[in-house]
């Protein structure tokens, strides 16, 4: 079978997935639900030959789900209590399948798959080894092509790091807040 | 954690964190690279932290030293752009030598780069969880 049929079943099982995520009411099912879209993304990156992509789809997927669990675990709290109105979810899908009519000549006038408009990749693709000297060109490119971009990431994740310190330390030393 | 969960960590927890270091050095030759293998050896952490809980006798990092790594990262990788520009070169420019290809020390600056994001990324998550876990379980 050709890549496109595995693409599109595996997207069909992401979208039940999600789908069962949003409407069991049972939190640690919805959390299995969520992770298997997440696998489903990383199986669909292996077919698509992005083998990089899919080692940190995989783990980070089975990050969260350990610490979702974990969190649930600690509140515990495991059934979801307060459900909308029917009304509102109808309401809601219907604008989601507004917008999705709406944007359809967008996604009818984007390039064809595998033929990008930026050609830089191209070049990436012919000397990356020869200036980089690094055989995983996705290496090569983050590391040294854009290496400013790394540095942004590995900053995010500092302050984001920094901020959780922060808060949760108050928290348990103060005792003052609302949660202790 | 139960006996079962125990023994299971015992012998396969050293594969996983033998896993992310392979994924590190190995990272400017095959799939991989600092960030997918930081997070591997942090969860190869957490891990031991799930099973045996945070005893003192599972020799992990605490929360100050995981900081301390993290920091120290961080610094790796800004000092490498700092002697770049010390050389007379652009800031985090590939100032070593290429060397050969397809061999472990080849690519310059590439594979140091990567071992700075492991401490980076690794430490950083391996600190979330025990932030929001510690947190969460003292109420």
């Amino acid at each position: 079978m050709p890549v496109e049929t595995w693409l599109y079943f595996i997207i069909g099982f992401m979208i039940l997935g999600s789908i069962a995520a949003l409407e069991l009411t049972d939190l640690l099912s919805a959390v299995v639900a969520m992770g298997m879209v997440g696998l489903g993304l990383a199986i669909a990156f292996l077919l698509l030959q992005a083998p990089d992509l899919a080692l940190v789809q995989f783990v980070i997927e089975i990050l969260s789900v350990i610490i979702l669990i974990v969190m649930l675990r600690s509140t515990n709290q495991r059934w979801e209590e307060e459900k909308e109105p029917p009304a509102m979810s109808i309401l809601k899908m219907a604008f989601v399948a507004v917008a999705m009519i709406a944007s359809l000549p967008l996604f009818l006038g984007l390039p064809q798959f595998g033929q990008p408009l930026l050609e830089v990749s191209s070049h990436y693709l012919a000397e990356g080894l020869r200036e980089t000297g690094s055989p995983n060109l996705l290496t090569a490119i983050i590391l040294d092509y854009r290496v400013y971009d790394t540095l942004g990431e590995a900053i995010v994740i500092f302050v984001s790091v920094i901020g959780v310190m922060t808060i949760f330390r108050n928290k348990r030393k103060g005792g003052t807040g609302n949660g202790s | 954690m139960n006996f079962i969960v125990k023994t299971v960590t015992r012998y396969t927890v050293w594969l996983i964190m033998l896993y992310g270091m392979y994924l590190v050095l190995f990272g400017h030759l095959n799939p991989g690279g600092g960030f997918v293998g930081g997070l591997v050896i942090a969860l190869s952490f957490i891990h031991v932290t799930l099973a045996f809980g945070r005893s003192p006798q599972a020799g992990l990092p605490g929360e100050a030293i995981s900081h301390n790594l993290e920091v120290a990262g961080a610094y790796i990788y800004v000092g490498i752009g700092v002697i770049g520009c010390a050389l007379g070169l652009p800031f985090l420019t590939n100032f070593l030598g290429k060397g050969t290809p397809f061999t472990l020390l080849s690519a310059g600056t590439i594979p140091l780069l990567n071992l700075a994001i492991t401490l980076k990324v690794g430490m950083g998550i391996y600190l979330l969880y025990l932030l929001l876990v510690e947190t969460g379980h003292s109420h």
